[in-house]
């Protein structure tokens, strides 16, 4: 069976949402679509089990925008949303709660995954400090520069998304 | 065009003179035609009946068409009271009026041009001698061969509103193979983005209908959950344009599972079979 399904990732400008996507996605496209269209749309295949194909459908957005400036028409139809922010940055998860939020409201019955990336760059006491602090779970951390747990993220996911 | 061209054995020159019998005509036309629509009376001499057509129509599978989205009840009310219908309707029966003349006065100059273009042909060399001996319009013996253009569909995509999640497709044999899924996100994302920047300060909702890339065109038709797009290869007239479109219409209309919210597997696989079916049928 092939299942399909469009996921965003989404969070502050830098936190590396496109690291994490090329990661996770040899592109077919240049990343110039990115910064001409200002969206990126990929595509990659998880087998969930025997005959469970899952085609995840992966939104990338360019830009420094906050949440609310994104059009509305990027979350619409969506089902997971990976929400990213940089371990080594607070504001770009001082904000988390009031985002979090937004991104609820307008797609309730999506799946969101938080996601604090770069960890390559801090010690586990760091990390352990910032996630303790969130107002909101921590679901997994990840570093697209050296890949760690990257996999994991989108396995996970797409796992949770056929329940 | 100044003067009447000489005739002369070169082509181009007899393109000329052609062009100049054929625009001559067709220019007063449109100039009828616009005349027409300046003329509030001399309009609704010709858009009443069409009108008065259209709510026949319109009373006649009224719930067809509109039933899911009024509700039984507000229905029954509007059927009950004509008045009622009519205030509802006439706004929208106006947008389609005008949009009706824009494109006929476009579908007259777009046949113009595409005839005028089209090389030299004994056919055509034919008609205009058999319309100069017997007087018959030129235009209306060129509409006559508008039925032989030649498919240059290469896709064609149902692709989910929101999610650009690809429905069904269905491609020519000859189509160079593309990821449908990517294409139609792709799409979706330019789509809503580009709506997205144009809508803005206007109150109407614009939808994308056309992209041009070199000699590749892609065509959009929105409906309410989902899009269909049509990867063209070549020249594409408005007439063939029209004509595509009331193919996707009939399609959306035949095929009521794509108002679904949620589309079965079993279902896509069934619509691109239809889809195969409708635009790439065995030879
Ligand atoms: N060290 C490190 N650098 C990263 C990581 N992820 C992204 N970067 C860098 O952070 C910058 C912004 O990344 P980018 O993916 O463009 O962020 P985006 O704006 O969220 O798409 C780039 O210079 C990346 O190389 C990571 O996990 N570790
Ligand atoms: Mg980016």
């Amino acid at each position: 069976m092939e299942i399909k399904k469009k996921i965003i990732l989404t969070g502050s400008f830098g936190v590396g949402k496109t690291s994490l996507f090329s990661r996770f996605i040899y592109s077919e496209f240049d990343e110039k679509y990115l910064t001409t269209i200002g969206v990126k749309v990929d595509k990659k295949t998880i087998n969930i089990d025997n005959d469970t194909n899952l085609n995840i459908m992966l939104w990338d957005i360019a830009g420094e925008v906050a949440q609310d400036k994104v059009p509305l028409s990027y979350f619409l139809g969506t089902s997971g949303i990976i929400y990213v922010f940089d371990l080594t940055r607070p504001m770009t998860y001082n904000n988390i709660m009031a985002d979090i939020e937004y991104l609820k409201n307008i797609l309730p019955e999506a799946t969101v995954k938080i996601i604090g990336n770069k960890k390559d760059l801090v010690t586990t006491t760091h990390i352990e400090s910032v996630i303790s602090g969130l107002p909101v779970e921590c679901d997994m951390t990840t570093s697209a520069k050296t890949g760690e747990n990257v996999e994991q993220l989108f396995q996970s996911m797409g796992e949770a998304l056929m329940i | 065009m100044s003067k009447m061209p000489d005739t002369s054995d070169n082509i181009d020159e007899k393109l000329a003179v052609i062009r100049h019998i054929l625009l001559h005509g067709d220019r007063a036309r449109i100039e009828e035609l616009e005349n027409i629509i300046n003329d509030a009376n001399l309009l609704s001499e010709y858009v009443n009946p069409i009108i008065d057509q259209k709510i026949v129509n319109m009373k006649d599978d009224f719930s067809d068409t509109f039933g899911k989205e009024v509700g039984a009840e507000f229905e029954k009310k509007l059927l009950l009271s004509e008045d009622l219908l009519l205030t509802v309707l006439s706004p929208m029966m106006g947008k389609m009026i005008k949009k009706f003349i824009n494109i006929e006065i476009k579908k007259l100059q777009d046949k113009i041009d595409q005839q005028v273009k089209r090389s030299f042909s004994f056919k055509r060399y034919y008609h205009l001698v058999r319309a100069k001996v017997f007087g018959i319009k030129s235009s209306a013996l060129f509409l006559a061969d508008l039925d032989d253009f030649k498919t240059k569909i290469q896709d064609t995509f149902i692709i989910q509103r929101n999610s650009g999640l690809v429905i069904a497709s269905a491609h020519a044999d000859n189509a160079k193979s593309r990821d449908g899924d990517i294409f139609g996100g792709m799409l979706t994302a330019i789509k809503a983005f580009g709506e997205d920047a144009f809508s803005k300060g206007g109150n109407g909702q614009q939808e994308l209908e056309f992209i041009e890339y070199d000699s590749h065109k892609i065509f959009l038709q929105s409906h309410h959950n989902y899009f269909f797009t049509t990867v063209l290869n070549g020249s594409l007239s408005n007439s063939e344009k029209e004509k595509l479109a009331n193919r996707l219409m009939e399609f959306a209309g035949k095929e009521k599972k794509l108002n679904l919210p949620d589309i079965s597997a079993e279902d896509c696989i069934y619509l691109s079979e239809q889809l195969k079916k409708t635009f790439f049928p065995e030879k």
